[in-house]
């Protein structure tokens, strides 16, 4: 007899995760509003004020907003763990983190440093609470290769946030900044290169079998992956021999290479080959992360061939746009489609239990989020992304842009809202009959 | 002797093997039991089984991942005596 590493005994109550989710988008929603209010040179380099902005929205208040709310469901169910202090740490730590989202993106914008003192606070207090009670679960040593890389994810959103903080002091006039040469990409590195890549990484070891009907990833793979991004990483931060730093630029972006490529042959290896719009997203989230590796490797390697030196500055944006908007928040908006349905129909079963009639009448789990409103969500944020891309090269694409990242955004909110009124009707329809 | 009925859910996605397993369990007669076949251990299925005092065995499989036997408590020495718990 064996046994699974999954436990549904511990499974969160629903408004847990959902509370992160429903906010997600309106920050998404703030992003795109903040470009189309902006000015038209935002994309002419990654430190115009409008920017950062919207960096931080999509990086703090979507990306890291459905991440924490996904950590707070999915870790418990892995590690077979309730969260400590439940429903009230949750609650605290989206508060802060939404407090804090907004006023560090005010303080960029504006320029009003002085808000990012604040801001930074708030933000300490968030992933400290956040970073405590995922820590008592995660030093329970059980859960298998995803928990491997999810302790990666955990040390490197440490850092990513350490660095964060440290910056947003020393812009609020509170700190000096951190001696580290190139400590802005430093920190976007451990952002998106680790907390990000590495999260991704350990949630697809579980969802991308289960929820598509592949084979695992092998457990060498599945482990020798994390550990190459983080060590890389480390030897970036810390080593600054430029043979040593090169070295580590090829094992990172071979690593994720390696990801994206064999996740791309695993989601060929479905089942069942019906269309399904969370794999399209997911194919098309490791095709950017597969681009962004190539366009980092060249340009960590081309010393200064191009043209002109503006050129460099719009590939630096380029890979930005294809790490955050192509390869994070695709891969978020998918999974939003599959785990949001999945979840509601989860917990009204559950429900259901003392009256299995019930059952019979539950919605199916694919009216929960329709099919043609995913596919109308693929189709809009592959315009937002194509346009976003377009919008670095010329400023006529700005406003499109702005308009299709807010339609994205917006879409998603909605989705997501009837989706949870669904399950309220549901579940309250289901209390009344006596389940 | 019980008589099986089998499931292989080995290519389905979620929830379709809840669905189909709760379907015929809630026909199910004594005497019968659900041989099952996952690639992943169905948790949300244990908890229907205990509200309809049914008793079940993870077993780790052969041609999938798991095979999962849900019974009638009932039914147990004659299971165990034709080899399938």
């Amino acid at each position: 007899m064996k046994m699974q590493g999954l436990s549904l005994e511990t499974i969160p109550p629903i408004h847990i995760p959902f509370r992160f989710f429903l906010t997600a988008p309106w920050m998404g929603i703030v992003a795109g509003l903040a470009l189309l209010l902006g000015s038209d040179q935002a994309f002419s380099s990654q430190w115009t004020p409008e920017l950062r902005a919207v960096t931080h929205l999509l990086t703090l208040g979507f990306m890291a907003m459905v991440m924490l709310g996904a950590m707070f469901q999915l870790v418990p169910v892995i590690s077979g763990h309730l969260i400590p202090g439940g429903t009230k740490v949750a609650g605290l730590v989206h508060v802060l983190l939404s407090v804090g989202v907004l006023l560090l993106v005010a303080g960029f914008y504006w320029q009003a440093y002085a808000l990012m003192g604040w801001a930074a606070l708030l933000l300490l207090l968030a992933f400290a609470v956040f970073l405590l009670a995922l820590a008592t679960l995660l030093r329970h040593r059980i859960g298998g290769d995803s928990i491997f890389s999810i302790r990666f994810a955990a040390l490197a959103l440490l850092t990513t946030v350490g660095l964060g903080l440290w910056l947003s002091a020393s812009y609020a006039g509170l700190t000096t900044p951190p001696a580290l040469a190139n400590k802005a990409t430093v920190h976007m590195a451990w952002g998106i290169g680790g907390w990000v890549l590495l999260l991704v990484m350990g949630a697809s070891y579980q969802v991308i079998p289960m929820f598509h009907v592949t084979p695992s990833y092998p457990s060498l793979l599945a482990r020798g992956l994390p550990t190459t991004v983080f060590v890389s990483l480390l030897t970036l931060t810390l080593v600054q021999l430029p043979e040593v730093q090169a070295l580590a630029v090829l094992a990172f972006c071979a690593a994720a290479m390696t990801y994206a490529i064999f996740s791309i042959h695993l989601l060929g290896q479905r089942k069942r080959k019906l269309a399904d719009i969370t794999a399209r997203f997911w194919r098309l989230s490791l095709v950017c992360l597969l681009l962004s590796a190539l366009l980092a490797t060249g340009l960590y390697f081309t010393d200064d061939p191009l043209p002109s030196p503006g050129i460099r500055h719009q590939l630096q944006v380029v890979l930005g746009t294809l790490m955050i908007y192509g390869f994070a928040i695709s891969v978020i908006m998918g999974m939003l489609q599959k785990i949001v349905p999945f979840l509601s129909y989860l917990h009204l079963q559950r429900s259901c239990l003392s009256n299995f009639a019930l059952l019979k009448t539950l919605p199916h789990m694919g009216e929960i989020i329709p099919a043609s409103r995913s596919r109308w969500q693929f189709n809009l944020h592959i315009a937002a992304l194509l346009t976003l891309l377009a919008g670095i090269t010329t400023d006529q694409a700005t406003t499109p842009a702005a308009i299709l990242v807010t339609a994205d955004f917006a879409w998603l909110s909605f989705s997501l809202i009837s989706a949870t009124a669904l399950y309220h009707n549901t579940a309250q329809r289901i209390t009344s009959s006596g389940g | 002797m019980p008589v099986e009925i089998t499931l292989d859910a080995s290519a389905m996605e979620p929830p379709e093997p809840f669905d189909r397993a709760t379907e015929i369990l809630r026909q199910l007669a004594p005497g019968h039991y659900l041989r099952m076949l996952h690639r992943r251990v169905p948790h949300p299925l244990f908890d229907f089984c205990r509200e309809m005092s049914l008793s079940h065995c993870v077993i780790g499989g052969e041609a999938s991942a798991y095979e999962i036997i849900i019974y009638y408590p009932a039914d147990e020495p004659a299971l165990r005596q034709e080899g399938v718990l």
